[in-house]
């Protein structure tokens, strides 16, 4: 992990007439369906922490109504927090004025939106170009930056095109291409898939993790889909009511969920591509017969389980150095595989 | 969120306003009972008169007084009033200088480019007409006046619009001046205008502007408010400023509302067109007023005809810029683009060398470039004014026509039908009882408590309070009498409107054949001057009460007509379907299933016909029909401002409440 | 599409503030020994426009003036006459004015009536011509009388009573006292406009069935139809007057003079032409005669014009000094 580079502290979020006033009244017991009731005031972000890592993508899951929306836009104050910090880089976001704010989302944070958010009436072109326009780059100029663009995102040929014209998958191309076209450190993703069909969806993540590669942004992902965020995401964080309830790897959400809210949803995860030697090994017995090669820690299960046939004895595993951590053997992968795994 | 608040309260709505409406209207069968067999309740108390006449009157004739001295006059409105005239007559002179083909050319150049050949011989079509029967010139000063007034307008109103769609305040502050604004007939404000701005362009303008503002703000504001909040949230993702948002996102979508609104605007300008000869400002009104003085109906025709072209022209000129923007947003429009613009291209060579801004506005300069060719080709063979031989003069037909229609149709043979029998059966058995019960038999305490139950039925306690007052408020502006006649006569025109209108607008939406026949005859009725047909109409029908009534179910027709069609159409197809699947008949599935979806499109278009029957109110005056219409009519004819203000302030409280009740019927 | 739009503005606003400041008083006055426009106000009927054209002719002709016709609204007139925006209107009836002449003129003296025009208005009561040819007994007030007359004229809206059809509200009438002082069997109804007397009056006409209504000479209508005046008891005019003071009229109406109204500047800004337009006097047979021409499809100016060049000897003698 690189160093941090949004952070967000104790963050809160409540809408109606006098947020203010609420915020002091809530104490730990009350529940959000309380303060509904009591107080006609929605609790949107309950005291959120956490830290998202440069070049990570961090994936915020949660349903509808839990609140990571609005977390997400609180992070460039689309929607203004009603508590806490949001530092990115180090400076204080939650501190700063209009003009300020408007040079942070102009170069350091740009937004992919759920229904794509394009503008109807300009072509495709003049869509990716947008962030620069409003920056006052010359015409010519932002016209060629967002013909690269263009040609990142393989949409070349449609620079003429306006949006209504393209079909989903390619219309979020386009989102993802005007988001890109400012160059942004952060890139804020708003279930920019959700509004696709599956197999479109399926292609557009490959298509972000593809970019990923070439780009390496720091992304903010907003999912309602456990099985999008377990695909793109370097780590989950799983919402609800407002609250962060766990944060880790998709591996550790799976093999370790904190409660049934989150092992609920790790129900339909393909084990064998998420749970890797890590997860499965035990610790190295003195018995244990420790023949054939060693077995890096992150590989699959998918790649371990033919392993394991072949090897009945059991494998050893060795870490990043090469150092002796683990041992696995068909037992343990059996078990892994019915939700029982060495954590459980 | 707030859809939430109000669901609860609507479980929670105590029982006492549920039986409001109830308690009010047994108060008021209670108050009747007293009135006819206790004592009488008598009129409405004078003590309680807002005595705006006195002030008002004084007023004007301290205005009248001191105009010519009054330093605010003399440097103030005269110089800015000068300024608007002066533009506005060289604008009417730099048109009836450019030899007639040019005027047509250059329209058929703007037709061409937003909306194809087809509108290009539109243009040519209307404007032939104008010259055709011999009203060129005065049709030349009507447009420069629309000019001038549809731009004023726009100054003003798209600004307030934007400021209303960013402020609910504001919204709501500029909601009841527009109620105002459209309500209060023009017929109150001319004269007092020209006390300010003098005679001429300049109150036709202002008149034109006061009543054509309105559509203005609200189609804008309805645009921007209706733009996808996630386009704007997009806009301000990416850091753009509150004026580049405006500029860059919104009013550009906003733009199909916006145009609508325009096109509007320009409708309703074009409505004051024969008012605004009144006060001097010439063109196609002024023709009108004289033919009618003159009791010649086909050459006062011909004059609403050709502000009927007019208005034609710049609605379709107006509607394809609309259509042009919707369709603009795809490629295949942008692909066609505009037919010529290659050839001129290739004419004007070095099309490339040429400065970036010539070439955007390539069809701008094609187009002054084509109407200069035009004009010095038409000056060398010395065609300037429109040629007189062209004449395709209506005048005598149409009298004829009149002639025959009164001779034949008023009673037809010895049927005892005809439109003589059926005026005088409207007069006798209709209106005349129906005001009896509401002016003498009912006592006014009674109908302002059944206005309050009226309105705490359809829209809670708090409409309730307003209707009640609302009918106080015409009491203490000293037109009970007059309210209650002109209310009795808008009862009954709206009741004739939907008895024609609703199974015309049926009909139309289930035959194609009929829609396309009924089209343009409601755009006739609905852009045609009314003083025109006016005058056959009492030729027909007899003076008094029944002609007024008769304009107005024409003049209010066509919104019914058009908003019962397109609630048909829009029933979802699967409902359609479905009944279809259940083997309803026709007949059936009408009743069953369309018309009680297309409800409220169909209450809606009532609503319309009542603003446009109550818009007719002042014209109904003049042709003899008693109520709030003679009174204006009757202030403005004998120097009385302020019974006409009064009058008018009766018709707008008069209107705004018979909106708000038909709008909250239509949301029940 | 904006730059465009923009460069319209700019253009459109400086020639606003051109107009302006032409309109300032001070710039007006500093216009040397050019002759002032003259503003004459036309009504919209025929007879108001000859007037205007005639004077305007003349003014143009003789006098060397610039002249402007403003067709507009009687009522409006007098405030633009007061306010200075037009400087003469030369017809009025004093029948239709009367709140107006004692306020504009009498009172406040900001408009100034500029006399006689010579033309004398008649009001009385009309009735088709063939009423009177198939009952001559009904071309007087006493065949009216007789109990089987008001029958004739009966309509949905008087009932049994015969209908008699007067002008709009604001006009002086007495034909209410005149009925209920000559017991006669009749019921006012008001008309609310000329245009809609006329045609109520044009709708019984093409039907010929029997209507009796109010109405004036000299009028461009009786070139159309052919219409007879009843006749009612002669009075003098100031047995009229006494009458009118007492609510008791049961006589004819007295003539109708009309007169010439103007902006009280106009003495001072143009002297001659004042002169001219207050001399300025024809009789009802001038108008007829060229009522007459409009009728034989000449346009206004055009008769106005034949006028001018037969009748010298009646204009010249409003140049004399």
């Amino acid at each position: 992990m690189g160093k941090s580079q949004i952070a967000c502290r104790n963050l809160w979020k409540i809408f109606g007439p006098t947020p203010e006033r609420v915020a002091a009244e809530i104490t730990a017991q009350r529940t959000r369906a309380e303060i509904l009731q009591t107080t006609g005031h929605v609790l949107a972000v309950r005291d959120v922490t956490f830290e998202v890592a440069q070049g990570e993508i961090f994936v915020v899951m949660g349903l509808s109504g839990s609140g990571k929306s609005t977390l997400l836009r609180c992070l460039s104050r689309l929607v203004e927090p009603t508590h806490g910090t949001v530092l990115v880089n180090g400076e204080e976001v939650t501190g700063m004025d209009e003009r300020q704010l408007r040079q942070l989302r102009r170069h350091k944070m740009s937004m992919v939106f759920q229904r794509f958010g394009l503008f109807s009436h300009r072509r495709v072109l003049d869509n990716i170009a947008y962030g620069l326009e409003v920056q006052g780059m010359a015409k010519a100029q932002r016209l060629a930056r967002a013909r690269e663009i263009l040609e990142l995102v393989e949409l070349t040929g449609w620079e003429n095109h306006y949006p209504h014209e393209l079909s989903g998958g390619m219309q979020q191309r386009v989102g993802l291409a005007r988001a890109l076209a400012v160059d942004p450190e952060i890139l804020l993703c708003d279930e920019p898939f959700s509004a696709l069909d599956p197999l479109i969806r399926r292609d557009m993540q490959n298509e972000l993790l593809r970019l990923q590669k070439s780009v390496r942004k720091t992304i903010v992902f907003i999912t309602h889909d456990f099985l999008e965020a377990v695909r793109i995401g370097d780590r989950i964080a799983v919402m609800k009511d407002g609250e962060l309830v766990q944060v880790g790897t998709p591996e550790q959400l799976v093999a370790h969920p904190i409660n049934d809210y989150v092992r609920e949803f790790t129900r339909d995860v393909p084990r064998v591509k998420v749970l890797t030697a890590r997860s499965v090994m035990r610790p190295v017995h003195a018995k244990d017969l420790l023949i054939g090669h060693a077995i890096a820690i992150d590989t699959t299960l998918e790649a371990l389980i033919p392993l394991t046939v072949d090897n009945e004895a059991g494998l050893a595993i060795v870490d990043e150095q090469d150092d002796l951590v683990g041992f696995v053997d068909r037992r343990a992968v059996m078990l892994a595989l019915a939700e029982r795994g060495a954590g459980s | 969120m707030s859809m939430l608040r109000s669901s609860l309260l609507r479980r929670g709505e105590p029982a006492w306003q549920r039986r409001l409406p109830v308690g009010l209207a047994a108060l008021a069968a209670l108050l009747l009972l007293y009135h006819l067999f206790g004592q009488s309740l008598g009129e409405f108390p004078v003590a309680w008169n807002l005595q705006l006449r006195e002030p008002l009157d004084a007023f004007k004739k301290w205005l009248v007084g001191s105009r010519s001295m009054n330093p605010l006059f003399l440097y103030g409105f005269d110089p800015l009033s000068g300024g608007v005239e002066w533009v506005i007559r060289r604008a009417e002179e730099f048109l009836l200088w450019l030899p007639w083909p040019t005027v047509g050319s250059v329209l058929f150049w703007v037709g061409l480019r937003v909306g194809g050949v087809q509108l290009g011989l539109l243009a040519i079509g209307c404007l032939g007409f104008m010259g055709g029967v011999g009203l060129w010139d005065a049709s030349m000063q009507t447009l420069a006046l629309m000019v001038a007034s549809v731009s004023i307008a726009l100054l003003v109103g798209i600004p307030l619009g934007i400021w209303s769609a960013h402020s609910d305040r504001g919204e709501a502050a500029l909601r009841p001046l527009l109620d105002g604004m459209q309500t209060l007939p023009a017929f109150v404000y001319l004269i007092p205008v020209v006390l300010f701005f003098g005679i001429g362009r300049v109150p036709a303008v202002i008149a034109a502007v006061i009543y054509a503002i309105p559509p203005a703000v609200r189609l804008t504001s309805l645009g921007l408010r209706q733009v996808s909040e996630e386009v704007v949230e997009a806009g301000r993702a990416f850091g753009s400023t509150p004026r580049q948002l405006l500029y860059k996102v919104e009013i550009p979508q906003a733009l199909p509302s916006i145009l609508a609104g325009v096109n509007q605007t320009i409708m309703m300008a074009l409505s004051i067109v024969v008012i605004a000869a009144l006060v001097g400002a010439g063109g196609l009104g002024t023709v009108v007023l004289k033919s009618l003085r003159q009791l010649k109906v086909g050459e006062a025709l011909e004059g609403g005809l050709a502000i009927v072209a007019l208005a034609i022209l710049l609605d379709r000129l107006t509607a394809a810029v609309r259509r042009g923007d919707e369709a603009g947003r795809g490629a295949a429009a942008v692909r066609r683009g505009w037919v010529p613009e290659g050839a001129v291209k290739r004419l004007m060579f070095g099309w490339r060398a040429l400065p970036s801004s010539v070439r955007r506005h390539g069809w701008l300069w094609g187009g002054l470039l084509w109407g200069s060719a035009v004009s010095a080709l038409c000056w060398a063979l010395g065609w300037v004014d429109f040629p007189k031989e062209w004449n395709l003069s209506l005048a005598g037909p149409v009298d004829a026509a009149v002639r025959w229609a009164q001779l034949h149709l008023y009673r037809i043979g010895e049927s005892g039908f005809g439109t003589g029998p059926v005026s005088d059966f409207m007069s006798l058995y209709i209106l005349a009882p129906l005001r009896q019960l509401f002016a003498e038999l009912l006592p006014w305490p009674a109908l302002v408590l059944l206005a309050a139950a009226a309105g705490a039925a359809v829209g809670g306690g708090w409409l309730g309070l307003a209707s009640g007052s609302s009918l106080l408020l015409l009491g203490a502006l000293g037109m009970w009498q007059g309210a209650i006649d002109t209310f009795t006569q808008v009862v009954v025109a709206v009741l004739h409107v939907s008895v024609i209108g609703i199974p015309l607008g049926i009909w139309a939406a289930r035959s194609p054949w009929v829609d396309r026949l009924l089209r343009p005859l409601l755009d006739l009725l609905q852009t045609i001057p009314t003083f025109v047909y006016l005058v056959p109409v009492i030729m027909l029908f007899n003076l008094g009460r029944v002609p007024g009534v008769i304009a107005s179910v024409l003049y209010a027709l066509p919104p019914l007509i058009r908003l019962t069609r397109l609630g048909i159409r829009q029933v979802d197809e699967t409902a359609v379907e479905a009944a279809t699947a259940f083997g309803s008949t026709p007949h059936q599935l009408l009743t069953k299933v369309q018309l009680p979806l297309a409800l409220p499109q169909i209450l809606l278009g009532v609503n319309q016909a009542i603003m446009m029957v109550l818009s007719m109110v002042v014209v109904a005056g003049m042709v003899g029909a008693q109520g709030l219409g003679l009174e204006v009519v009757d202030g403005m004819q004998n120097n009385r401002m302020g019974q006409s203000v009064e009058a008018g302030l009766a018709i707008v409280v008069l209107a705004v409440l018979l909106d708000r009740l038909t709008q909250a019927l239509a949301r029940r | 599409m904006l730059r465009s739009l923009r460069i319209v503005v700019w253009v459109v606003g400086l020639l606003f503030v051109a107009g302006c400041a032409g309109s300032l008083p001070a710039a007006v006055e500093g216009g040397g020994d050019e002759k002032p426009l003259i503003r004459l106000i036309a009504n919209t009927w025929p007879a108001s426009e000859l007037n205007v054209n005639v004077a305007a002719i003349l003014l143009r002709d003789q006098l060397g003036y610039p002249v402007e016709i403003i067709d507009l609204d009687e009522q409006a007139q007098w405030d633009a006459l007061a306010a200075g925006d037009a400087d003469a209107s030369l017809e009025v009836w004093p029948s239709g004015h009367g709140e107006r002449m004692a306020q504009y003129i009498d009172e406040q003296k900001v408009v100034e009536n500029g006399g006689e025009l010579g033309v004398v208005g008649k009001i009385a009561w009309y009735t088709p011509q063939y009423v009177v040819d198939t009952n001559p007994a009904l071309a007087s007030w006493e065949g009216l009388a007789a109990a089987e007359a008001a029958g004739q004229f009966v309509t949905a809206e008087t009932g049994e009573k015969g209908t008699f059809f007067a002008g709009p509200l604001g006009w002086t009438q007495y034909d209410q006292q005149i009925i209920d002082n000559l017991g006669l069997n009749f019921q006012v109804i008001n008309t609310a406009s000329e245009e809609a007397l006329l045609a109520q009056m044009d709708s019984k006409y093409q039907r010929q069935e029997p209507v009796l209504f109010y109405f004036y000479t000299p009028h461009a209508v009786f070139t159309r139809y052919d219409l007879a005046e009843v006749t009612l008891p002669t009075c003098t005019q100031e047995e009229h007057a006494a009458k009118v003071a007492d609510g008791a009229v049961d006589c004819a109406y007295p003539d109708d003079r009309l007169i010439k109204i103007f902006n009280p500047k106009l003495q001072q800004s143009a002297p001659d032409a004042y002169a001219l337009l207050k001399k300025f006097n024809y009789t009802t047979d001038d108008q007829i005669e060229m009522l007459g021409m409009l009728d034989q499809g000449m346009a206004v100016a055009e008769a106005a014009q034949a006028w001018v060049d037969a009748h010298s000897d009646v204009w010249q003698s409003w140049l004399a000094e």
